[in-house]
């Protein structure tokens, strides 16, 4: 505790000012001990990432327990943490009635812990709370890139939503360029306008409450054109007469749908105003765990050393779901002793197993039909080697993909 | 004469804007060889003929290799290469224009008189390297090209190709030259024998894609990573040339957005993708912050594409580049500074001595033979010494700029103040990312490339959940559609390809030991101490000391935990 004082107390003249600064919001170059005030992402593990606004004095309900938000003043980014009170506790010992022996009157804190680490646009995506249908960071860093967007770059955006790409925007743009964004909801706009002050995006974004369809983005910007355009709207080329008005000759405009008609139909009005080089993209991202696999080795294919391993009394059995857990340790060069231990631990209890499964209550035919199953299954089963492979597998649901890109270039006039 | 090999007259695009268009016309092998000449002194540019044909005005260094081979080929007929054989300034002739030579566009908000003076000192520039490549001397070769060329224009317009399957080569390039994008697409439809059994979409597409190809409309594009990296991958696609295996189009925004690159930060980036990397980066710092670009050993950094990027001085000024080795064998930047240093204070001591020697003997006013030849030798060492020192002091000041710039660059990353991990290289990918991870700020994200998955596997399998957080390994899907009423479809040809990234953050090393407690562990080793001390009185006892420590040491908590 003493240390987190000191630290404080350093800490506190100098970070007020809100000082000219060449950087970007989520530019960490100063961002090395978490200071009250700062906006930090609480990352327990992929599904789990939250963002909190460190305050003094005050705490924070987490899926793990509360944590003390004065604990998170002093550390530096990338420290690990966990919370006073534990909510896994508290749910296992409603459920079994007693406290757990294990914290029998120790006063610590226990159970998981999460990783605070600085704010940035691709953790926000997963941080925000959504209020409408987002973009995922791949089609987001597409959409900076093709928009041509750098430092300084004036760029509109409509609509806001739960502002995933506005904040992929302003970390293009800034220190010096401007995100117009668009919004029609009063309440999302509300609800955007704390987020990007919280995250201290001000001086770069503006957030305006309006129709585009009908009223475009209005005399400001069209006198001072725009270097690109953005719409993630349902119906698009209702507003790219009012892009073609806001954008600069040969600007960058593109357009996010996630219908191909809705493609067709902007496609379509985008050739007739006299954009040029429209394309469409669609991308996905694929991601991959690090797995194990069992596969069972027939008889026939078995070498001698693993039918002696087969036959061989094995030990007690391992831990219930070992090979399914992802690999995240470095073990990956177990020697040939370890590895042929784990596998007689592997290949007994397996069949343990089955038989512990079947005697629930069933008719005498389907009793008598399992008998036979398991008569013949049985001697195969002794014999059974199973290997456990390291794979790579893509996950199931992968993140991305709600929809297609079209880029392309604003007249030239 | 196909698009991408043609050289086209830069100085009539100086003063167009970005998106204006210009024709793109063939020109004669002496007009084509001032062309080359003047690339030199231009800044590069990006045009495109809708989309599909893009071109970049470049000059290219050589380095050898089968690439160069073919490049001379392609010389030849054009007369360039036989000149850079036997120029006498080689400096020269290891510059050719591979796609084509010219400019324009990167001065978008450069006033006209901006662009007059720029065209002034470039045609200045121009007259010398013409006297130096003396461009007056005549190429026998040019001379037939050239007249057979004059021929060609007094010909008919059109040339009738109807009936035959295919227009061979040399009438493609007689008519290219003379008739109309319109005239050849007439042509060429009269020679497809089975047009008019074509579907009414067909015949359309047929002469879209034969407009596209034989027009000579370019537009000139902004020059930025998208534009020069869609031109690079085209020609690659083109010429099966590999460019580090890298899909720029996808992969490229991916990269800059996970290494969290934007005005101020400060990545480390070991690169080999011949600088696009660099250069894409330098672009989103826009002047402010740092890109530490590192190497390995004696190499350089390959950053031969980072001129098309036209960076400006301010730009350049944010790229160190850092010679990793170095850093990691905790070589301080200053040592080649102290040491010049030292060794001229040595040098003038010795002087210092010389000259005291010296007056001693003047003094002593003797005048034989042994104290003349002294006073000879003493004089010659002198001079000597006097080069030396001349000599160290000249290097002094670069060395002490250099000194400065490599303390500061040292000590950034030693004080791990890298706001970004960039590995997109050929070296090894397991121990460059665990080598350089240090220099990483903690909780700052990472990126590394991978042409294969199997190192990036590798790598997440060693790196646990102490050393970094948020890992995941993924590849992208990047499909083209072609959206036209009624004809919507996924565009031919993808490429399946774009490599693997792994992306992070970095978790604090120094996070507080044996404070995180795991509940399983605690609940699990209390258990079974419990259990031991029904039975043994002294276990029972030792688990008592156990249960009074509060805590178990991080190691445990992160390899049983679950949270990862
Ligand atoms: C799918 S969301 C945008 C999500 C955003 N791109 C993100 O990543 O968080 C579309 C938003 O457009 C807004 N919208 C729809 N029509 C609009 C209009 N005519 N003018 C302004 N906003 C509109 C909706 O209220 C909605 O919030």
């Amino acid at each position: 505790m003493a240390a987190v004082e000191k630290n404080l107390t350093l800490e506190a003249p100098a970070s007020e000012e809100p000082a000219h600064r060449e950087s970007g919001p989520f530019a960490c170059d100063d961002k090395d001990i978490i200071k009250d005030g700062d906006l930090v992402v609480v990352f327990e593990n992929h599904t789990s990432i939250t963002k909190v606004k460190v305050k003094r004095g005050e705490t924070f309900e987490h899926r793990l327990g509360t944590f003390d938000l004065d604990h998170f003043v002093g550390k530096r980014y990338g420290s690990r943490v966990q919370p006073m009170r534990n909510n896994m506790n508290q749910r296992k010992r409603a459920r079994t009635g007693r406290a757990s022996r294990g914290e029998s009157g120790a006063l610590v804190q226990v159970g998981g812990y999460a990783t605070l680490l600085p704010l940035t646009p691709e953790l926000w995506c997963d941080a925000v709370s959504r209020r409408t249908a987002i973009m995922f960071p791949l089609d987001n860093a597409m959409v900076v890139s093709h928009l041509h967007l750098k430092p300084g770059s004036v760029v509109v955006e409509s609509g806001t939503g739960s502002g995933c790409l506005t904040n992929f925007l302003a970390r293009a743009v800034a220190p010096h360029g401007r995100v117009h964004t668009f919004e029609f909801n009063k309440a999302r706009v509300d609800a955007a306008k704390l987020d990007f002050a919280a995250a201290k995006l001000d001086d770069v974004v503006c957030c305006t409450h309006a129709n585009v369809y009908e009223n475009g983005f209005g005399a400001e910007v069209e006198s001072t054109k725009a270097d690109a355009v953005f719409l993630d709207l349902p119906a698009p080329w209702l507003a790219l007469p009012h892009a073609v008005k806001v954008l600069r000759p040969f600007g960058r405009i593109c357009t996010f749908s996630p219908c191909i008609e809705q493609v067709q139909r902007t496609a379509a009005k985008m050739a007739k105003l006299g954009f040029s080089s429209i394309m469409t993209l669609e991308c996905l991202p694929r991601e991959f765990r690090i797995t194990k696999i069992k596969t069972t080795v027939p008889v026939v294919f078995q070498t001698e050393e693993e039918k002696a391993i087969v036959r061989r009394p094995g030990g007690s059995r391992g831990g219930a779901n070992a090979e399914a857990d992802d690999v995240a340790k470095g073990e990956a060069d177990e020697d040939a002793n370890k590895a042929a231990a784990a596998q007689r631990k592997r290949a007994r209890p397996e069949r343990k197993q089955r038989q512990d499964m079947r005697p629930f209550q069933t008719s005498s035919l389907e009793t008598s039909v399992a008998a036979v199953i398991d008569q013949c299954a049985r001697p195969m089963q002794e014999k059974e080697f199973i290997t456990a492979d390291r794979v790579i597998l893509p996950f199931d649901r992968q993140k991305g993909h709600t929809g297609y890109l079209t880029f392309a270039y604003a007249p030239f006039k | 004469m196909p698009v991408n090999q043609c050289t086209i007259m830069t100085e009539g695009l100086i003063g167009l804007r970005i998106g204006e268009c210009f024709d793109l016309k063939p020109l004669e092998p002496e007009a084509r060889l001032q062309a080359f000449a003047k690339s030199i002194f231009m800044p590069r540019f990006v045009a495109e003929k809708e989309k599909k044909f893009t071109i970049m005005g470049k000059v290219y260094k050589d380095k050898g290799g089968p690439q160069q081979k073919k490049q001379k080929k392609q010389g030849e007929d054009t007369g360039t290469s036989a000149d850079a054989e036997t120029d006498p300034h080689p400096k020269w002739a290891l510059y050719r224009p591979v796609r084509c030579a010219n400019t324009v566009g990167l001065l978008p908000d450069a006033s006209m008189d901006e662009l007059t003076l720029r065209r002034t000192q470039l045609l200045e520039a121009l007259n010398e390297v013409e006297d130096d490549l003396g461009m007056t001397r005549t190429k026998p070769a040019d001379e037939e090209a050239s007249t057979s060329n004059a021929k060609m224009r007094t010909n008919e317009h059109l040339i009738d190709i109807a009936g035959r399957k295919q227009p061979s080569a040399e009438e493609m390039g007689l008519m290219r030259a003379t008739m109309t994008e319109q005239e050849i697409v007439d042509q060429l439809q009269k020679a497809n024998e089975n047009f008019g059994e074509k579907t009414e979409y067909s015949q359309e597409k047929f002469r879209r894609e034969k407009m596209l190809k034989h027009s000579r409309k370019m537009r000139v594009l902004p020059t930025n990573a998208i534009t020069i990296a869609a031109t690079l991958w085209s020609s690659i696609a083109e010429t099966g040339m590999k460019f580090a295996n890298f899909r720029a189009r996808d992969v490229l925004p991916q990269i800059l957005a996970m290494a969290n690159v934007q005005a101020g930060s400060r990545p480390l980036l070991v690169e080999s993708t011949e600088g696009l990397l660099t250069g894409a980066i330098l672009e989103r710092l826009a002047g402010h912050g740092r890109l530490y670009c590192g190497h390995f050993d004696t190499g350089w950094s390959d950053l031969r594409m980072l001129h098309f990027f036209n960076p400006s001085p301010t730009e350049i000024a944010t790229l160190r580049e850092v010679n990793l080795s170095e850093v990691l064998q905790d070589f301080s930047g200053e040592e080649p500074l102290t040491t010049l240093q030292t060794k001229l204070e040595r040098l003038y001591e010795h002087k210092g001595k010389l000259e005291q020697r010296l007056a001693a003997l003047d003094d002593s006013n003797a005048d034989d033979a042994t104290v003349s030849a002294q006073r000879a030798d003493l004089k010659k060492n002198l001079r000597a010494i006097g080069f030396t020192i001349r000599g160290t002091r000249n290097k002094l000041p670069t060395k002490e700029a250099d000194a400065r710039e490599n303390v500061e660059v040292y000590s950034e990353l030693k004080n791990a103040q890298a706001t970004s991990l960039i590995l997109a290289s050929k070296y090894d990918i397991k121990r460059s990312f665990f080598g350089l991870l240090k220099f990483l700020k903690p909780g700052a994200p990472f990126v590394v490339f991978s042409e294969a998955v199997d190192p990036l596997v590798q790598l997440r399998e060693q790196a646990n959940n102490k050393v970094a957080v948020g890992m995941a390994i993924q590849e992208t899907f990047c499909r083209e559609q072609q959206v036209l009423p009624s004809r919507t479809h996924p565009l031919m040809s993808m490429s399946g390809r774009s490599g693997f990234l792994l992306s992070g953050h970095k978790v604090d090393p120094d996070a507080e030991e044996g404070q995180l407690v795991h509940v399983k562990v605690n609940k699990l080793a209390a258990y079974k101490e419990a259990v031991k001390s029904e039975r043994d009185p002294r276990a029972a006892k030792d688990a008592a000391r156990r249960a009074t420590q509060t805590s178990v040491p991080a190691e445990v908590s992160a390899a049983t935990s679950s949270s990862e």
